[in-house]
């Protein structure tokens, strides 16, 4: 049996398993009871570090974390948009081939009428703003309380 | 046929999951991974109030980064490095040390062959009665709370999350020999802490 008593190191990978050392060490090991006491501590100290109860929060930490992630952007209306282009599209279309004969019944109408167009067409925006108003402030109450 | 109809998701399912928008499945990975993120940020942060802001911190990090997950990895490990990436930012941001640098490395190479010194004074030593005797339990984790964050890091997840020398190595970016030197450097300070500070008839 050697005199030299094992390192630390060699002691902890002992108290992991023999087949980690040297076959000098495992001899110096079989005939040494301090060794094997050294090793023994290792052993039962990991074991203890092995079984120790894991950590937890108090609180559950899926539901904080689902509450926590950022919303999902809506996606881009790509459908929408597509028809938006297209409907602008025939409009631009039909302007350039049909533009100029649409200028002669314009001037052939009467003032009074293009008054009153305008005035209708001015109160049906105004009516759509005040729409569009009303919803928004429905929406921001459902916000508000939500 | 069964089985495989009421097999569980795999967590590169999961992950190919929360990516198409079904955002409760990250749910399911969270339950998956919490085990080792508590773990870390357990031994990474001292202080018991940070703690939750961190682990939520690093599951929101998660989320955000998911498209990044490469999906031959393993997502535990890559969770696990986030985790501990979180909270050496932590550390950083509160200038705390992870490990003391002044402290020697452990030569394995120079230190085999030189005589150990008894562990304690007689050679009646029962280290089983030692240990075993009293709340183990409590003695230890004050025990583990003594050393710097990495080691008590290193331990959890070799001893507790019985992780291999690679994966931590992966989780922390460290070489595999630098984890393995850490560890053997922390189990030493364990055990010298518990039988400077704890006596045999305290034990």
């Amino acid at each position: 049996m050697s005199s030299l008593h094992l390192s630390d190191s060699a002691l902890q990978e002992a108290a992991e398993s023999t087949s980690l050392l040297p076959a000098s060490q495992v001899a110096h090991l079989c005939g040494c009871p301090l060794c094997q006491g050294q090793v023994a501590t290792y052993q039962h100290l990991l074991t203890a570090v092995a079984h120790l109860p894991p950590p937890t929060f108090s609180f559950d930490l899926t539901a904080s974390v689902l509450a926590r992630l950022p919303q999902a952007k809506p996606a881009f209306p790509w459908v929408l948009s597509g028809v938006a282009a297209l409907v602008l599209g025939v409009v631009i279309a039909i302007l350039t081939l049909y533009g100029g004969l649409l200028v002669p019944v314009f001037q052939s109408l009467a003032t009074g009428l293009g008054a009153g167009l305008t005035t209708v067409a001015g109160f049906f925006v105004a009516w759509q703003c005040l729409e569009l108003l009303a919803q928004h402030r429905r929406q921001m109450r459902q916000l508000a309380f939500s | 046929m069964s089985n495989l109809s009421t097999s569980p998701a795999t967590d590169q399912q999961l992950v190919a999951q929360v990516l198409g928008g079904n955002t409760a499945s990250f749910g399911q990975l969270v339950q998956r991974t919490q085990g080792l993120v508590t773990q870390i940020v357990f031994k990474m942060i001292r202080h018991p109030a940070d703690r939750p802001d961190v682990a939520q911190d690093v599951y929101v990090k998660v989320f955000k980064n998911l498209a990044g997950f490469k999906l031959q990895a393993k997502f535990s490990t890559w969770v696990g490095q986030i985790t501990y990436n979180t909270c050496l930012h932590y550390l950083e941001k509160k200038q705390l040390v992870l490990v003391d640098p002044a402290e020697p490395e452990l030569d394995t190479a120079s230190e085999y062959g030189r005589r150990a010194p008894p562990l304690v004074a007689g050679t009646d030593y029962d280290p089983e009665t030692a240990l075993f005797s009293q709340n183990l339990a409590g003695i230890l984790g004050s025990a583990i709370e003594q050393l710097p964050p990495l080691y008590r890091t290193l331990i959890s997840l070799y001893h507790q999350q019985e992780l291999s020398y690679e994966e931590i190595a992966q989780i922390t970016s460290l070489p595999d020999g630098t984890v393995k030197n850490y560890l053997f450097r922390a189990r030493k300070q364990l055990k010298q802490y518990l039988l400077i500070t704890y006596q045999r008839d305290d034990l």
